[in-house]
């Protein structure tokens, strides 16, 4: 319940119209002896007369939700009121003024409803739908009950209501051999023997094997007991680092173009998605939102929710400050790093260089859209331009250190990164400590 | 560039929805069809009235909840009994009915925001209580015909005690509007 001003029935124009035209028209008729004003006036004090006799005596109730409260980028919602003690009501309206990321359908965001004589609630709903990712605020919504000719009017403000937009995903997959594992349970082949599905070897049988992995046929060959034996199926930690330190290039929505938050936010949400329902755990970071930044590592799909939700609520903070705090996050221990970032501003590149020096493997996905233009005066174009030939020297040198920076792509750019840590997992590495 | 005023004027006609511009086509011809109703028993136009009456309908069409519709029905009332001096002309109910539906039209557009719809089976709704009201000044006109043409003789208590019944009415309608207890 987030009413936050109720009108109660008062009257409208049209029957302050009606009334003073019936009773002044009959008045003056009757007066002056004018029989065609007594004709004139007679629809007017006809409708006063029904508008009074009908006019509603109790104050209705405005029960209001929004169903579902977290929806995915392009799916719609729907704000709902149900009207209760709605007798002698006429009809409902509801408004709901547009708000940026929410289509209400229809477009004008108004919806009526008639009310049945019989009927003692109403409900009227609208239908909206978010094209974009983020908490997005519905309302105020306006309802309004009018009694009959429209003669009598109730109003309500709605207020309050908000939506969760999760990141829609974008498509992605790696077909590249996994980065070496780490934890304990997980889907890739880890280097040592355990309990998992991948074969080894024979070997004979030793206290604590499992009855079930006896090999019965080497066992009767050989006249004593032999199992067989697994790798261990293991996880990886996959620690990803979003840079929400400013938004690039224009947004238009799950149906239009995307800015460089945009293919972050939605590139970090594939990744998470691919890797979580793999089995993997995943940890996310973000530089310079304002809101919540930090992800601990888990699997499994209730951490994905996690991390988008966290997603959703990025709101870019600008602030030198905002950078400053990056550099000073904790780095994790033994992961595949993967940091996304338009890479405008140096901070993230220094963060990757750094966690590069921790002896972590990670790779730089670079997400600032190909389109992105200046204003339109020239010397801020010429401003950007230097920058950009910047950006250009400090990706060279940090791919010079180690650190590959990968554009986005979609499906499988992560997979020239992914086959070259495989190559180099059993090489020795130097590490600073 | 426009003047915000203007501008505003301009959004809101590109976003008004087809359903109100037929309620505002209906606003702006109901009362022309009044004033035409009067150039048909007298037999000639008023240019100033086929001018200004269309001009306050529009008003009160783009702004239905303001009291251009009062103005309206006033200025094409007025008209009526200055210009013509009897009841029994068909004329009358015509235009009573037209200032009617100029009335009530007005007052449905004026429960809905720019954009909107209602649904259908309000107007239906609308439409059936319209024209029962219709009927009943068709009535009322007929009954008033029937009773002019007796020529009865004025009586003074009479009047004073309809002009009574009248004032206990709008007591009644104003006590019946208005919420006492605010």
């Amino acid at each position: 319940m987030t009413v936050s001003s109720v009108d109660p029935w008062s009257p409208s124009p049209a029957h302050f119209r009606a009334v003073v035209f019936g009773v002044l028209g009959i008045a003056l008729a009757l007066l002056f002896r004018i029989p065609a004003i007594l004709v004139m006036a007679t629809p007017f004090a006809f409708i006063a007369i029904w508008s009074t006799a009908t006019r509603p005596g109790d104050e209705p109730e405005l029960v209001s939700r929004v169903s579902p409260r977290t929806i995915r980028e392009g799916e719609a919602t729907a704000w709902t009121g149900v009207l209760s003690d709605v007798d002698r009501v006429d009809h409902v309206v509801a408004f709901a003024p547009s708000r940026p990321w929410l289509e209400t359908r229809p477009p004008s965001g108004v919806v009526a409803t008639n009310v049945n004589v019989e009927e003692l609630t109403s409900t009227v709903s609208i239908p909206m739908r978010s094209t974009h990712w983020g908490r997005h605020d519905i309302g105020p919504i306006n309802v309004v009950a009018v009694s009959s000719w429209g003669a009598f009017r109730w109003k309500a403000l709605d207020v309050g209501h908000q939506v969760t937009t999760l990141p829609l995903p974008e498509v992605f997959d790696a077909a590249a051999p996994q980065h070496r594992a780490n934890g304990l349970v997980g889907l890739n082949r880890s280097t040592r023997p355990g309990d998992g599905s991948e074969f080894s070897g024979i070997r004979p049988f030793q206290t604590g094997d499992r009855l079930r992995r006896i090999n019965w046929r080497r066992s009767l060959r050989s006249g004593e007991l032999h199992v067989t034996s697994t790798y261990a199926d293991q996880d990886t930690h996959v620690a990803l680092f979003v840079d929400a330190l400013a938004d690039f290039g224009t947004s238009g929505g799950i149906d239009g173009a995307a800015s460089s938050l945009d293919t972050t936010v939605r590139a970090a949400g594939a990744i998470a998605e691919h890797f979580l329902l793999r089995g993997d755990r995943v940890s996310m970071q973000v530089v310079g939102s304002r809101g919540r930044s930090h992800v601990p590592p888990a699997s499994g799909r209730g951490h994905l929710r996690q991390i988008l939700d966290v997603l959703a609520a990025i709101v870019p903070d600008t602030s030198r400050s905002a950078a400053n705090r990056a550099s000073r996050d904790p780095i994790p221990g033994d992961a595949l790093a993967i940091m996304l970032s338009p890479l405008i501003s140096p901070a993230a590149l220094e963060r990757a260089v750094s966690i590069a020096s921790h002896g972590l493997t990670v790779a730089v996905v670079d997400t600032l859209p190909d389109d992105v233009h200046a204003a339109h005066d020239a010397t801020t174009e010429l401003a950007w331009r230097i920058r950009l030939l910047e950006r250009q020297r400090e990706v060279r040198s940090v791919q010079n250190v180690g650190v590959p920076v990968i554009a986005w792509r979609g499906p499988g750019s992560l997979d020239p990164f992914l086959r070259e840590i495989a190559r180099r997992a059993a090489a020795p590495r130097l590490a600073r400590r | 560039m426009n003047s915000p005023t203007l501008q505003a004027w301009i959004d809101k006609l590109h976003e008004t929805s087809r359903q109100q511009s037929l309620l505002g086509l209906v606003t702006v011809l109901a009362p022309l069809g009044a004033i035409l109703a009067v150039a048909a028993e007298i037999g000639r136009w008023w240019p100033f009235g086929l001018v200004v009456v269309p001009i306050l309908a529009l008003a009160s069409a783009i702004g239905p909840d303001s009291h251009a519709a009062f103005l309206v029905i006033a200025v094409v009332a007025m008209h009526w009994v200055v210009t013509i001096d009897r009841v029994d002309t068909p004329w009358l109910p015509v235009a009573s009915v037209c200032l009617l539906v100029y009335h009530a039209v007005n007052a449905l557009t004026a429960t809905f925001p720019t954009g909107g719809d209602v649904s259908t089976a309000t107007i239906v709704e609308w439409l059936w209580r319209t024209m029962f009201a219709a009927g009943v000044t068709v009535a009322v006109w007929a009954l008033v015909v029937l009773l002019d043409g007796r020529n009865a003789a004025g009586n003074g208590l009479l009047t004073a005690l309809a002009l009574a019944i009248v004032s206990a009415g709008a007591v009644v309608l104003r006590s019946g509007s208005i919420d006492e207890s605010r």
